[in-house]
């Protein structure tokens, strides 16, 4: 029952008082291709083709950084979030990166990871990287304060920009359905034409978004070392 | 003294009853504890069979059914794994649904079925339209224009891929097979030159057996002319003693007897001869 707009997004599938519908968060691996056979089919071209492209770019950001299987955790965090993005759009499949608890527990293991492990071993990098190439000497205080700012607040920002426009799609796709419960059928077409409008947009964001977390991770730690 | 012994003979019992215990319980939970061998259980590998089959340890003892005995091929799973999946209609739907409804409803059985089914979730509220179910149908209309307009395309190209890919399989296949017929090729070839060899080598024999022949031809020569020179000097040596005989014996003999005919002998001896004729011819007549 939807007691207020937001509710759309409250956990609400329950087995013994146990949130079930957290499991659509692993509904992604159902789509994850088999390799029985010599020869690949279209799944696992697909598949295998936008890995390939991942990697590479992944790669080319890392530059010196880049070790066998750097890339490998990135990747799978956009596959990951992609799926939780993309299948939250199907009607009736729980969205779980629209909860902050989701995408912050992504984001601040990402982060603080790359934080400690900068600081502790690489503490003259870190505190060089504070200040971009040609400041003035006038401004510097003020950029270790801006920068260090930027770098706190990055795992929020991280988090919510996730959360916040996977909330913002799917709240405005839900306020449009919403007034298709009272309309006669002419106007119905028309709310499914801008439906239809909107869902490709989010098709958009949710590939975007994905994308957008997993590459800021990257340079978040090509920054560290 | 006495602590040590007692400890000793308490270790000794403990031993003994421990291995008793031990041996008990295996005996109770013997069944639970060894796994079964399945044979309905999916994706075992071959290999893993074959050692059963020929493991001695689950051999069959003798008197048992020994039907595939003695064998030590590795046994094929019985079931194949399908390349495609099962025929469905709109996508989701199996075939053998509709199959099911046939005999009673025909054709159109499990659509009806499937229309009055909606027709009573909605109508009872059951399935309430609300936000969910107008996403949904927007939803619904983008994914048919994509599997019509553009899932052609892609699944083309994707297509292409994979038929990349098996063309790079069967082009090192048939490098492959390249490389096999040209290597057995090469060996006829070499078997034609060794069969060669054999007329070469006859040529050979022919060509000694002529020289040895000529040889032999040469030697019977020599060995005539030797002969020949042998004879040869027997004769001229009995010439030569004839020439000698004739020159100092006879031509003195004749030189001597010419001498001593005298005149006198002579009319002899011819006036005789007249007398023999004429005796002869008076006989004849």
């Amino acid at each position: 029952m939807m007691t207020n707009l937001f509710s759309i997004f409250d956990p609400s599938t329950n087995l013994m008082n146990l949130p079930m519908n957290w499991i659509s968060t692993i509904l992604g691996l159902l789509f994850i291709p088999y390799s029985f056979w010599l020869i690949p089919n279209r799944h696992f071209i697909m598949w295998n083709f936008i890995s390939k492209k991942l990697h590479n770019e992944f790669k080319t950001l890392l530059k010196n950084n880049y070790f066998n299987g750097s890339t490998f955790i990135f990747i799978s965090l956009f596959f990951f979030i992609f799926f939780n993005n993309f299948l939250g759009l199907f009607p009736y499949i729980f969205t779980s990166t629209s909860h902050l608890t989701m995408s912050l527990s992504l984001s601040m293991p990402l982060w603080l990871s790359f934080m400690l492990y900068g600081w502790i071993k690489n503490t003259n990098h870190m505190f060089i990287h504070m200040i971009p190439q040609g400041t003035p000497y006038i401004l510097m205080p003020f950029m270790v304060i801006i920068e260090t700012i930027s770098n706190i607040i990055r795992p929020g920002t991280l988090a919510v920009r996730l959360t916040a426009n996977m909330i913002a799609g799917h709240l405005l796709m839900t306020l449009l359905s919403k007034t298709g419960t009272n309309m006669s059928f002419y106007m119905i077409i028309i709310l499914i034409f801008i439906q239809i409008m909107l869902m490709i947009l989010e098709s958009a964001v949710a590939i975007i978004q994905s994308y957008v977390i997993t590459i800021l991770s990257t340079l978040y730690y090509s920054e560290v070392n | 003294m006495s602590k040590l012994m007692f400890s000793q003979s308490s270790l000794v019992i403990i031993k003994l009853l421990w291995s008793k215990l031990s041996k008990f319980l295996t005996m109770i939970f013997r069944p639970f504890i060894q796994p079964r061998f399945n044979k309905q259980f999916l994706f075992v590998p071959n290999f893993i069979l074959a050692h059963t089959s020929t493991c001695p340890a689950s051999k069959p003892k003798c008197g048992a059914s020994a039907g595939k005995g003695g064998t030590t091929s590795i046994k094929k799973i019985d079931f194949k794994r399908a390349e495609k999946s099962a025929p469905c209609r709109f996508g989701f739907i199996p075939e053998e649904w509709f199959q099911f409804f046939h005999s009673k409803t025909g054709v159109t059985g499990p659509y009806i079925f499937g229309l009055v089914f909606v027709n009573y979730l909605v109508s009872k509220e059951i399935y309430v339209l609300e936000h969910e179910y107008y996403s949904g149908l927007s939803y619904v209309v983008i994914l048919y224009f994509i599997s019509k307009k553009m899932a052609p395309g892609i699944g083309a190209s994707l297509d292409k891929e994979v038929d990349a890919e098996i063309a790079e399989w069967e082009k090192g296949r048939a490098d492959q097979m390249k490389v096999f017929e040209t290597t057995i090729k090469d060996a006829k070839d070499a078997q034609w030159r060794a069969e060669g060899q054999k007329i070469l080598i006859e040529a050979k024999k022919e060509n000694v057996a002529m020289q040895l022949e000529a040889v032999y031809r040469e030697r019977a020569m020599r060995l005539y002319q030797m002969v020949k020179g042998r004879l040869d000097y027997h004769v001229k040596k009995r010439r030569t003693e004839n020439k000698l005989h004739q020159k100092w014996m006879i031509a003195w003999i004749l030189e001597n007897v010419h001498k001593s005919i005298t005149a006198d002998f002579q009319k002899q001896a011819l006036n005789q001869a007249i007398k023999d004729l004429a005796l002869a011819a008076s006989r004849v007549k």
